[in-house]
C-alpha cells in the first residue's frame, strides 16, 4: 500500500482521512478542505490509497456479503491510525454504527471493527468534540442555511458542532430553515428507485431553504448536497451550494455545486 | 381488503398529484408531530419511560406463552371465553360462529387494526350480518368503501366536503336531507345516526390496545367513547386481539399508557381509557352477557423467532408514520394495505409476503426519524434493512440493481483499478457538463435526472490530485 | 382445547427456542404478577387538586370544588341552569348520591340510562391528579351506560378520593374489590373527535360536556 502523507509533528494525532467515494469522484475540493482543517487543528493526516467505498450502498440494499467485503477493506486500510475521519456523516455513520452490527456474529473480526468504530468520526464533530476546536480562520460574506443530514443528526448526534464553527466564520450569517430534522429525499438508491417521492421531498426542502432567506446552502454530506443542488438547478433557483468543509477551510472560492459558467 | 402493495410506485405517484391529500398531510407536522413534541418537552421522564417500556415488552415477549396462558386463565375465571386463531381465516370463522350462535343480526365495531387485518367486516357482511363501524373516521371510510390511510386517524385523507357529500348520500333516507358543511354539524349528524346503531346492535366487536395477564382485562383507549358504547350496549362483546397485545400487569399497562397517547396524538391521555374484564356480573346493571376474546397469531409467532422480533413491541401509536417523510408525501393508501408507513413497511411484507409488498422496505430513505420517536424503541430502519437482505438472498430485488451493485463492489475492492477507471470517467463527465454546471439528462441515471439535474463533477478525482500534489512536494 | 391454541403455543415456544417454561420460571412470572411492581411514575410539583383541575379544564371539562355534600344538589341545579340543560337527571344508585336531597325543581330517575337521556349524575370511585382523570367502576348501582349515553355527564368525587396516579387507583381497586369490576373507566374529559380534517370537535359519541364536582 502506498500512502501519501503530510506532516504536522510526530506526536500529533495521526488521522487516516476517509475521503468517501462521492468526494473523491465528484468534489475533490472537499477532500482538500478536510485535509486543511485537520492539519490546522494539529493532526498528522494520511490518505490511504487502498480506499474506495465504505460499502453503504450494498449494505442498504441488503447485499450484506459485498458490504462486509468492503468493510474489511476499510478496516485493513485504516485500523493502524489513531482516528479515521471523513467529510460525511453518512459514510462515517456506516463505519461507526453499522460495521459492528454487520460483524456481530464474527468473533474474530468484531473486536477489530469495534475498535475501528470507536475511533471513527465525521469531520466537523471530530474537530469540535475530539480536538476541541472552537473557531476557524475563514471568511464567507453570505447568508447561509445549514441542512442537517439524517445520519449526522440521528446516527452520530451532530447538530451543534457545525453551527458552532460556522458562527466563527467572519461575515457569515446563519438563517435556520424550517424542518431541519426532515430528510431531503436523497436516501442513497432510494432517490433513483422512487424519483417522484424523492423529488417531492427535495422540492419541499428547497422551498424551506428559499424561505429562510439564505443565499447559500451548506451541509456536511455530499449525497444530500448533490440531490439539493440538482433540484435547485432544475427549478432555476439561484441558491449556491457548498460542503461545510469548504467554507470552514476558507476554500469556498471555487464554483459551487452544480454552478455553470454563466 | 384486496391488497395492492405491489403497485406502490403507481399508487405513490398518484398520491403526489392529489391536492386534497397533500393538504391533509401537511397538517400532520402541525398537528400530531408538534403535539408529540410538546408532550415530550413537558415530560422529563419521557426517555426513561421509553427504555422501561422496551424492557417490559421484551420481558413479555420472552415469556409470551406463559403470559398468554395466565391471561387466558383470568379471562375464563371472569366468565369470558377465549378463542385462539392461527390465521385470519380461522379468526373470521370464530367471529362469525359467535355471531350466529348469538342469533345476531346487527354488529357494531369499535376501531381495531387487527379487525382490519383479518378482514372482519367483509366476512361478516358476506355472512349476512349488518355491520357498522362506529369510530367516526372508520364510519366515514365504511360509507366511502375505502380502507384506512392512517392507523390512528383512518380518514385523515378525507376533506370536509367529501364527508358532507357522503353523509348526504347515505343519510338522506334516514331523514337527514340537508347537506351539512360545518364540522360540528357533521359530527353531530354521525352521532345521531350511530346512536341508533349502538342501541340496536346485538354484537359489539372491539380491538384491544392491551390485554392484561394479571386480570384478564382488555384495554381500549378512545377519544370518542365509541369503544365504550360498543363494549357496553350490545348483549355480546367480542374482542379481537393479536397475541402481542398482552402485558403482565395493570402497572405495566399504566406505563405504556403514559407513552401511547402522547406519541399518537400529543395528548397526555385520551378522553376514555377503559379496562373491561369478562361479561357483566350477575348483579351488574348493564353490560354484555357474553364476552369473547379471539386471540390471533397471523405470522406474529414467526416474527418472534426472527430478527424482526422487536416489531412485536409495537403499540400502534402511529408516531412512525406521522414523522415519516415518505408517508408525509404519499399518505397511507399508497402502501396498498391497512398498515402504512414505517411500521407497515415491516408488517405488510411479513403478513402478505415480499412478493406482494416488496416495494415497502425499499421505499424508505433510512433517515431514522421514526426510530427516534418510537415510544417502544423499535429499530425500524434496521428491520427494514433486514427485509432488504431477505429480498437480496431470495433474489427478489431487481436484477439490474444486483448486477450494478456486484459490479460496483468488484471495482471498489480493487482500488488501483477503481482509480484508473474513475478518473477518466469523471474527467469526461466534467468536460461535458462544465459550461452548464449540470445535466438535465443522463443515460443510466434517468431515475436521478427525471426530477433533478445531475450536477457536474469538478473534473479530476481527489486521489489523483492528491497524489500529484504529494509528488510535487517531494 | 382447540388445535389452534396448541399450534400457536408451540410456534411461540419454538420461536423462543425452548419448550414449556419450568415450574420455577413460571413461579417467578406469577410472583412478578402478584407483586405487580410499579414502573416509572413521573413527578409533578403542583398540589394534586390544582393539577387535577388544570388537566380537566385543559381537556374542556368544567370543575367546581364544594365544601360539603349538602351543596351538591344546588350546584347541579346551578350548572343545569347555566347550561340551559333540562332538569331531568338519571343518576346511579351510588351510596354517595343516594344521600343527597333534591329540590322539587329537579326530576330524578335512578338508572339505567336510555338513548335519549340528556343528563346523568354519577359518583367516581376515585380521581387521578396526574392526568385529571375520573375512575368510574361498573357494579350493581353503577351502570356504565350512564357515563356515555347522556349529553351532560356530572360526576361527584370526594376530595379524599383524589389520588396521585393510575397506580394508586389500582391499589385502591385491589383493596375495594376481590375481582376487577367488569368495567373500569378512566374518564379524562368530554367525548371528542378529530376525524374531520384533524380538527377537534366535542361530543362525538359520548357526553358533550363533563362537569366535575369535588366535595370536601
Amino acid at each position: 500500500m502506498t500512502t501519501a502523507e503530510t506532516t504536522n509533528t510526530a506526536d500529533s494525532p495521526h488521522v487516516g482521512l476517509f475521503v468517501t467515494c462521492l468526494v473523491d469522484l465528484y468534489r475533490p475540493s472537499v477532500g482538500f478542505a478536510a485535509v486543511k482543517l485537520l492539519q490546522q487543528a494539529g493532526c498528522r493526516v494520511t490518505v490511504p490509497q487502498a480506499q474506495t467505498c465504505c460499502g453503504q450502498p450494498a449494505f442498504n440494499s441488503g447485499d450484506d456479503r459485498h458490504a462486509r467485503q468492503l468493510a474489511v477493506q476499510v478496516l485493513n486500510a485504516f485500523e493502524e491510525f489513531d482516528y479515521i475521519v471523513g467529510p460525511s456523516a453518512s459514510c462515517l455513520g456506516t463505519i461507526r454504527c453499522h460495521y459492528p452490527e454487520m460483524f456481530a456474529d464474527d468473533t474474530g473480526l468484531l473486536p477489530r471493527f469495534e475498535a475501528l468504530s470507536s475511533k471513527s468520526y465525521e469531520l466537523v464533530s471530530f474537530l469540535v468534540d475530539v480536538l476541541g476546536v472552537e473557531a476557524v480562520e475563514a471568511g464567507f460574506d453570505h447568508c447561509v442555511t445549514y441542512h442537517d443530514s439524517c445520519s449526522a443528526l440521528r446516527e452520530l448526534g451532530i447538530k451543534s458542532q457545525p453551527r458552532k464553527l460556522l458562527a466563527s466564520v467572519s461575515g457569515l450569517q446563519l438563517n435556520e430553515s424550517q424542518g431541519t430534522d426532515i430528510c431531503c429525499g436523497f436516501g442513497g438508491t432510494f432517490c433513483v428507485k422512487y424519483p417522484e417521492i424523492s423529488g417531492r421531498m427535495a422540492a419541499d426542502k428547497v422551498a424551506s431553504v428559499e424561505a429562510s432567506g439564505a443565499d447559500t446552502l451548506l451541509s456536511g454530506d455530499l449525497g444530500c448536497l448533490l440531490n439539493l443542488a440538482g433540484k435547485m438547478r432544475r427549478e432555476g433557483k439561484p441558491t449556491r451550494v457548498y460542503h461545510i468543509a469548504e467554507v470552514l477551510a476558507n476554500m469556498a472560492d471555487c464554483k459551487s455545486i452544480g454552478e455553470g459558467d454563466d | 381488503m384486496q391488497p395492492h402493495s405491489r403497485h406502490f410506485k403507481a399508487n405513490a405517484e398518484a398520491a403526489l398529484r392529489e391536492p386534497n391529500l397533500q393538504a391533509a398531510l401537511k397538517q400532520l407536522e402541525l398537528g400530531f408531530v408538534a403535539g408529540r413534541q410538546r408532550c415530550y418537552e413537558a415530560l422529563p421522564e419521557f426517555e426513561s419511560l421509553r427504555d422501561r417500556a422496551k424492557d417490559i415488552l421484551d420481558h413479555t415477549l420472552d415469556n409470551l406463552d406463559a403470559y398468554l396462558l395466565e391471561y387466558e386463565a383470568r379471562v375464563i375465571e371472569s366468565g369470558g371465553k377465549l378463542h385462539w386463531a392461527s390465521t385470519p381465516l380461522e379468526a373470521r370463522e370464530i367471529v362469525i360462529r359467535i355471531c350466529r350462535d348469538a342469533e345476531a343480526k346487527t354488529v357494531i365495531r369499535g376501531k381495531s387494526m387487527v379487525g382490519e387485518e383479518i378482514g372482519i367486516n367483509d366476512a361478516l357482511e358476506a355472512a349476512g350480518f349488518e355491520v357498522t363501524e362506529t369510530d367516526l373516521g372508520e364510519y366515514i371510510l365504511q360509507l366511502a368503501k375505502e380502507p384506512p390511510s392512517h392507523i390512528v386517524a383512518p380518514a385523515i385523507h378525507k376533506t370536509k366536503d367529501e364527508i358532507s357529500d357522503l353523509f348526504l348520500e347515505h343519510h338522506r333516507d334516514l331523514g337527514f336531507t340537508r347537506r351539512q358543511t360545518e364540522r360540528s354539524a357533521l359530527v353531530n349528524e354521525a352521532r345521531q345516526v350511530l346512536r341508533g346503531k349502538f342501541l340496536a346492535a346485538d354484537v359489539g366487536i372491539t380491538g384491544a390496545n392491551f390485554l392484561i395477564a394479571e386480570t384478564g382485562s382488555n384495554v381500549i383507549v378512545t377519544n370518542e367513547g365509541n369503544g365504550d358504547l360498543t363494549s357496553t350496549l350490545p348483549r355480546v362483546q367480542i374482542v379481537t386481539a393479536a397475541i402481542d397485545k398482552v402485558v403482565p400487569t395493570l402497572e405495566d399497562a399504566s406505563l405504556l399508557l403514559r407513552l401511547l397517547a402522547r406519541s399518537a396524538t400529543g395528548q397526555d391521555i385520551t378522553a376514555y381509557t377503559t379496562f373491561t374484564t369478562g361479561p357483566r356480573r350477575k348483579q351488574d346493571a348493564d353490560g354484555p352477557v357474553e364476552y369473547h376474546v379471539v386471540l390471533i397469531d397471523n405470522h406474529r409467532s414467526e416474527m418472534l423467532g426472527s430478527e424482526l422480533r422487536p416489531m412485536l413491541r409495537c403499540i400502534r401509536c402511529g408516531a412512525c408514520m406521522n414523522h415519516c417523510p415518505v408517508y408525509g408525501r404519499i399518505g397511507g393508501h399508497a402502501y396498498g394495505w391497512i398498515y402504512p408507513g414505517p411500521m407497515g413497511s415491516v408488517l405488510t411484507p411479513i403478513m402478505l409476503g415480499l412478493d406482494e409488498a416488496g416495494h415497502l422496505p425499499n421505499a424508505c430513505t433510512l433517515n431514522g426519524r421514526c426510530e427516534t420517536v418510537c415510544p417502544v424503541k423499535i429499530p425500524l430502519p434496521r428491520l427494514l434493512r433486514s427485509l432488504r437482505s431477505r429480498q437480496h438472498l431470495q433474489r427478489q430485488n431487481s436484477s439490474l440493481a444486483r448486477v450494478a451493485l456486484s459490479l460496483w463492489t468488484w471495482v471498489a475492492l480493487r482500488p488501483r483499478l477503481y482509480q484508473m477507471l474513475t478518473w477518466p470517467a469523471m474527467s469526461l463527465l466534467s468536460r461535458l457538463g462544465l459550461k452548464r454546471g449540470g445535466f438535465r439528462r443522463m443515460p443510466f441515471a434517468s431515475g436521478w435526472t427525471r426530477v433533478r439535474d445531475l450536477p457536474t463533477p469538478q473534473g479530476s478525482t481527489f486521489q489523483v490530485l492528491w497524489q500529484q500534489q504529494q509528488r510535487g512536494r517531494k | 382445547m382447540s388445535a389452534a391454541r396448541e399450534q400457536v403455543l408451540a410456534r411461540i415456544r419454538s420461536a423462543l427456542g425452548r419448550g414449556e417454561l419450568g415450574k420455577a420460571q413460571l413461579a417467578e412470572l406469577r410472583e412478578r404478577i402478584a407483586r405487580h411492581p410499579r414502573q416509572i411514575e413521573p413527578a409533578f410539583s403542583e398540589p394534586p387538586q390544582q393539577r387535577f383541575r388544570q388537566k380537566l379544564e385543559a381537556a374542556e371539562a368544567s370543575f367546581v370544588a364544594l365544601d360539603t355534600l349538602a351543596e351538591v344538589a344546588a350546584e347541579v341545579e346551578r350548572y343545569l341552569d347555566a347550561s340551559a340543560a333540562p332538569k331531568r337527571l338519571v343518576t346511579s344508585g351510588d351510596e354517595l348520591l343516594r344521600a343527597l336531597e333534591w329540590p322539587e325543581s329537579i326530576e330524578l330517575r335512578v338508572w339505567p340510562a336510555k338513548g335519549d337521556d340528556k343528563v346523568s349524575l354519577t359518583a367516581a370511585h376515585c380521581g387521578i391528579a396526574e392526568t385529571g382523570s375520573l375512575l368510574l367502576v361498573s357494579g350493581e348501582q353503577n351502570p356504565t351506560s350512564l357515563n356515555f349515553l347522556p349529553d351532560y355527564h356530572i360526576v361527584v368525587l370526594r376530595a379524599d378520593q383524589l389520588l396521585l396516579r393510575m397506580e394508586d387507583a389500582w391499589d385502591s381497586l385491589r383493596a375495594s374489590f376481590t375481582q376487577m369490576p367488569r368495567t373500569v373507566n378512566f374518564i379524562s374529559g368530554p367525548s371528542k373527535t378529530a376525524d374531520v380534517e384533524q380538527t377537534v370537535e366535542y361530543g362525538a359519541h359520548g357526553p358533550r360536556y363533563l362537569h366535575v364536582i369535588l366535595v370536601g
